[in-house]
C-alpha cells in the first residue's frame, strides 16, 4: 500500500514536470503564432499602402509626365515644314520633359524607337516588391495557421494529461485494490500517449516560405516576368523558385500561366495538376485547368474540372457557362448543355434580384460574363457555318457531334443575349417571347452606300435592317462589340420611333459630335427590342 | 529509536515545506511568463496600429505628392513654352511685327496655363535649379504625420519580441522546477539511503529555477 502510494506519487510528480514541459512548448508556439499573425497583417497593410503609392507613383509617370512629353512631341511632329523655329523648339522641351519621370529615361526608354517600356517599369518601380510582399503575407497566414493548431494540440494533450493526473490522484484514494491499480494504470496510459503525442507534435517541422532562400524573390522576379510578357523568362524564374521549394503551389501556377501563355499546353497542365495535387482547391485553378484541357481536347477531364468549379464555389458564373460551352463541343446532348447554361442564368437573376432589392446596381461582371458566353457561341455557330471568322480553339473537325446544329446553338447564344439584356435594364428576365421581327444588319457609310469594311476616320455610319411588328415606344437597345469587347461609349437606348414595319436607317456617330473616330479591327453590332434580341450585323474598320 | 523518528518527522516536514516553495515559486513564474506574453500580445498591437497609420501616411502622401509634382510638370510645360516664346519674340526683326503678334498670343496663353498650374503645388519644394524634390516633398509630408500620431512600428515589435522572448524564458525556469518535485517526491519514496542526494538534487533544481526565474525577470525588462 505504502509502495504503491509512493509510486503514484512519483507518477504525479513525472506527469506534474511534463505538464511544465508541455507549456513551455505552448508558449513558444503560441509566440510563433503570435509572431506570424503580426507579420500577415502588416504584410497585408504594407500590401495595401505600397500598391496605392506605385499606383499613384505610375499614374503620374504615365498620365502627366509621358502626357506633356507626347504634347511637344506631337507639337514638333505637326509644326509646318518651314516652320524650323517651332520645330526646334518643340523638339528642345519634348527633350526636356523627359527629365520629369525616369520612364523616359534609359533603360525603360528607347531613344531610336522614341516609346516608353511602362511594363517593365511597373515590374521594376514596385509590381515585384508587391508580388514579393504578397507571397510573405500568405506565407505568414500559413505559419500562423500551423503554429496555430501546433498550440491546440499542446492544450489537447496537457489536457489528457491533467485527466492523468486525476485519475493517478484518485488511485490513491480508493479502498478497492482492483479499482486502485485500473485508475492507476489507466492514468498511466493517459499520460503515456498524451507524452507521446507530445513529443511527436514538437518534432513536427513548421514550413515558413520565408525561410526558405530563393523562393519568393524568384517568384516574384517570375510575376514581373509575366507582367512585361515575358513569358519563357517568367518561366525560367519560377522554375528556380520551384527548385528552391519543390511544394510552392503559387510558382507552379505562375509557371502554368507562363507555358499556358507560351501554348505550351501539355506543361501547363502538368504544372496544374501538381498545384492541385499540393492542395489547392480553388475554383480559379480548377475552371483555368479545365480550360486548358478543353484547348487539347481532353473534354471528359475538362468537364470534370469545370464540375468541381462549380460545386467549389456556386457563384462563379463564368464556371457554368464554360462548363455548358465544354459540354457543347465535347458533343454532350443538348438538354446537358441547356442545363448548365440555365444554372449560370439562374444565379444571374437571383444576383440581381438580391442586388435590386438592397438598392444596388447588379454586378458589372454578370455582363461581362454574359458576353463572353453569347460571344463564345457565336464564334463556334460562325465555325459550324464554315464562316472565316470562326473560332480558333475548336475548329469545324473537332465539332463533328455538332454538324448541322449551327441553329440551335445560335438560338442559344440569343436567349443569353436576351437574358442580359433583360436583366440588365428591367432586372428580370425576358417574359414572352419577341413578336418583332428584324432582317440582319446593314452596315451603311454617312453617303448610304453599302460596305462590309470602312476607314477609321469614318465618324458615322448608318445601320439599317427590314423590321415589323414594332409599336412606337418600345425600347430600341444597339450594341457594338469591338474585337470581342463592349465598346459602351456607342451604345444607344432610345424609344423607338419608326412605326410597326419597314426599313429604318439608324445614324451612329463614333462618339458625341464624332470627334473620334472607330476603333480598328471587327465590330459586331445587335439590336434589341424591349431587351430581347432581334438582329445582329457586322463590320470592319480598318 | 524516538530520535530516528524525530529525524524522521523533521526530514517528512523539511520536504512538506520544499514541495510547497517549489509549488508557489512556481505558480508565481507561470503568472511572470502570463504577464510578459500580455505584454508582447500589447505591445504587437501598438506595432500593428503603427504600421497601419503609417501605411496610410505613405499612401495618402503619395497621391497627394504625385498631384503637386503633376502640377509642377504641367506648370513647368507652359512656362518652359512661355519663355522659348518669349526668346524668339526678342530675336524677331523689329518690323516683323505679324510674328510677333501671333509669338505674343501663344506667349500669353502659356503664360496663364502656367499660372494656373502654379497655384496647385508648393513652391517649398521647388529646387534652386528648377527641379521638383519629389522625395523632399513625402518625407516631409511623412515626417508633420509622424509628430501627430506613431509611425514608427520597430520599437513596439522589438518589445513584443523581448517579452515574448521573457515569457519563454520564464516558462522554461519553471521546468526545473516542476522536476524538483519529481525529486522530493523520490527523497519521501525510495529508502532512506537514497533520501538524502534525492532531496539535494531537488534543492539545487529548487534554487537553479528560482535563479534562472530571477535572472530573466529582472535582466529582461
Amino acid at each position: 500500500m505504502e509502495t504503491f502510494n509512493r509510486l503514484i506519487a512519483f507518477l504525479i510528480a513525472c506527469v506534474a514536470a511534463m505538464i511544465s514541459v508541455i507549456a513551455l512548448w505552448q508558449s513558444n508556439s503560441a509566440a510563433m503564432d503570435a509572431q506570424a499573425s503580426r507579420d500577415f497583417q502588416r504584410y497585408g497593410l504594407e500590401v495595401l499602402g505600397l500598391r496605392v503609392s506605385g499606383d499613384a507613383r505610375v499614374n503620374f509617370d504615365y498620365n502627366r509626365a509621358v502626357s506633356v512629353w507626347q504634347f511637344f512631341d506631337l507639337l514638333a511632329f505637326n509644326a509646318d515644314q518651314d516652320d524650323t523655329a517651332g520645330r526646334a523648339r518643340y523638339a528642345a522641351l519634348r527633350e526636356a520633359a523627359r527629365q520629369n519621370t525616369p520612364l523616359l529615361q534609359p533603360p525603360y526608354f528607347d531613344p531610336q524607337a522614341q516609346t516608353e517600356d511602362i511594363a517593365r517599369y511597373e515590374a521594376e518601380r514596385y509590381l515585384i516588391n508587391l508580388a514579393r510582399l504578397t507571397e510573405q503575407f500568405s506565407a505568414a497566414l500559413r505559419a500562423k495557421e500551423s503554429w496555430s493548431s501546433k498550440t491546440n494540440a499542446y492544450a489537447i494533450h496537457q489536457t489528457l494529461l491533467s485527466v492523468s493526473l486525476f485519475l493517478l490522484g484518485l488511485a490513491v484514494t480508493l479502498a478497492n485494490r482492483f479499482m486502485r491499480r485500473l485508475f492507476a494504470a489507466i492514468g498511466m496510459l493517459i499520460a503515456l500517449l498524451a507524452t507521446a503525442a507530445a513529443f511527436s507534435t514538437w518534432a513536427t517541422p513548421i514550413r515558413d516560405l520565408r525561410q526558405v532562400p530563393d523562393a519568393i524573390d524568384s517568384y516574384a522576379e517570375g510575376i514581373g516576368l509575366m507582367h512585361q510578357s515575358r513569358y519563357e523568362d517568367a518561366r525560367v524564374a519560377f522554375g528556380r523558385a520551384i527548385s528552391a521549394a519543390p511544394d510552392y503551389i503559387s510558382a507552379y501556377i505562375g509557371r502554368a500561366t507562363a507555358a499556358d501563355a507560351l501554348d505550351d499546353l501539355p506543361a501547363a497542365i502538368a504544372d496544374g495538376e501538381r498545384a492541385r495535387a499540393l492542395g489547392d482547391t480553388s475554383s480559379q485553378l480548377a475552371s483555368s485547368l479545365a480550360w486548358v484541357y478543353a484547348r487539347v481536347y481532353r473534354f471528359e477531364d475538362s468537364l470534370r474540372l469545370y464540375e468541381e468549379a462549380v460545386r467549389v464555389n456556386p457563384d462563379e458564373i463564368w464556371a457554368y457557362f464554360d462548363l455548358g460551352l465544354v459540354r457543347l463541343v465535347s458533343g454532350a446532348p443538348l438538354g446537358q448543355v441547356r442545363a448548365a447554361y440555365d444554372q449560370g442564368a439562374a444565379l444571374a437573376s437571383r444576383l440581381t434580384a438580391e442586388r435590386r432589392a438592397s438598392g444596388g446596381a447588379p454586378p458589372s461582371y454578370l455582363w461581362d460574363a454574359f458576353d463572353d458566353a453569347s460571344i463564345q457561341l457565336d464564334r463556334l455557330v460562325r465555325t459550324l457555318r464554315e464562316d472565316e471568322l470562326g473560332d480558333e480553339v475548336f475548329p469545324f473537325e473537332q465539332l463533328r457531334g455538332l454538324h448541322g446544329q449551327a441553329a440551335a446553338v445560335e438560338a442559344l447564344s440569343h436567349e443569353l443575349k436576351s437574358l442580359a439584356v433583360s436583366l440588365e435594364y428591367y432586372g428580370v428576365p425576358p417574359t414572352a417571347l419577341p413578336i418583332a421581327k428584324f432582317s440582319p444588319l446593314r452596315v451603311l457609310d454617312a453617303e448610304a452606300t453599302l460596305a462590309e469594311s470602312f476607314a477609321s476616320d469614318e465618324t458615322v455610319l448608318l445601320l439599317q435592317t427590314d423590321y415589323s411588328g414594332m409599336r412606337d415606344g418600345s425600347d430600341l437597345l444597339i450594341k457594338f462589340f469591338n474585337e470581342g469587347t463592349e465598346d459602351v461609349s456607342l451604345r444607344v437606348f432610345e424609344a423607338w420611333r419608326h412605326g410597326e414595319s419597314g426599313t429604318v436607317e439608324i445614324e451612329v456617330s463614333s462618339s458625341e459630335g464624332g470627334a473620334y473616330a472607330f476603333r480598328t479591327g471587327l465590330y459586331v453590332v445587335e439590336i434589341y427590342v424591349d431587351g430581347q434580341f432581334m438582329a445582329s450585323g457586322r463590320f470592319i474598320v480598318e | 529509536m524516538p530520535e530516528t523518528i524525530e529525524t524522521q518527522d523533521r526530514f517528512e516536514v523539511l520536504l512538506a515545506i520544499l514541495i510547497a516553495l517549489a509549488t508557489v515559486i512556481g505558480a508565481f513564474v507561470a503568472w511572470r511568463a502570463f504577464v510578459a506574453g500580455n505584454a508582447s500580445g500589447d505591445a504587437d498591437f501598438m506595432g500593428i496600429s503603427a504600421v497601419l497609420a503609417s501605411e496610410e501616411a505613405r499612401a495618402i502622401n503619395a497621391v497627394n505628392a504625385y498631384e503637386s509634382y503633376g502640377a509642377y510638370v504641367s506648370y513647368r510645360q507652359y512656362r518652359d513654352l512661355a519663355i522659348r516664346l518669349q526668346a524668339e519674340r526678342d530675336a524677331l526683326p523689329e518690323d516683323d511685327t505679324l510674328t510677333a503678334a501671333r509669338l505674343q498670343a501663344q506667349i500669353d496663353l502659356a503664360l496663364t496655363a502656367s499660372a494656373i498650374f502654379q497655384q496647385r503645388f508648393s513652391r517649398q519644394f521647388v529646387l534652386r535649379d528648377g527641379s521638383y524634390n519629389l522625395e523632399g516633398q513625402l518625407n516631409t509630408l511623412y515626417a508633420d504625420q509622424a509628430r501627430q500620431r506613431n509611425l514608427n512600428a520597430a520599437p513596439s515589435f522589438a518589445e513584443a519580441d523581448k517579452q515574448r522572448t521573457k515569457s519563454s524564458w520564464l516558462q522554461g525556469a519553471a521546468i526545473p522546477l516542476a522536476v524538483s518535485l519529481i525529486f522530493f517526491t523520490l527523497a519521501e519514496a525510495l529508502p532512506k539511503r537514497f533520501r538524502l542526494p534525492m532531496l539535494i538534487i531537488g534543492v539545487l533544481l529548487l534554487v537553479g529555477g528560482t535563479a534562472a526565474f530571477l535572472y530573466f525577470d529582472l535582466s529582461i525588462v
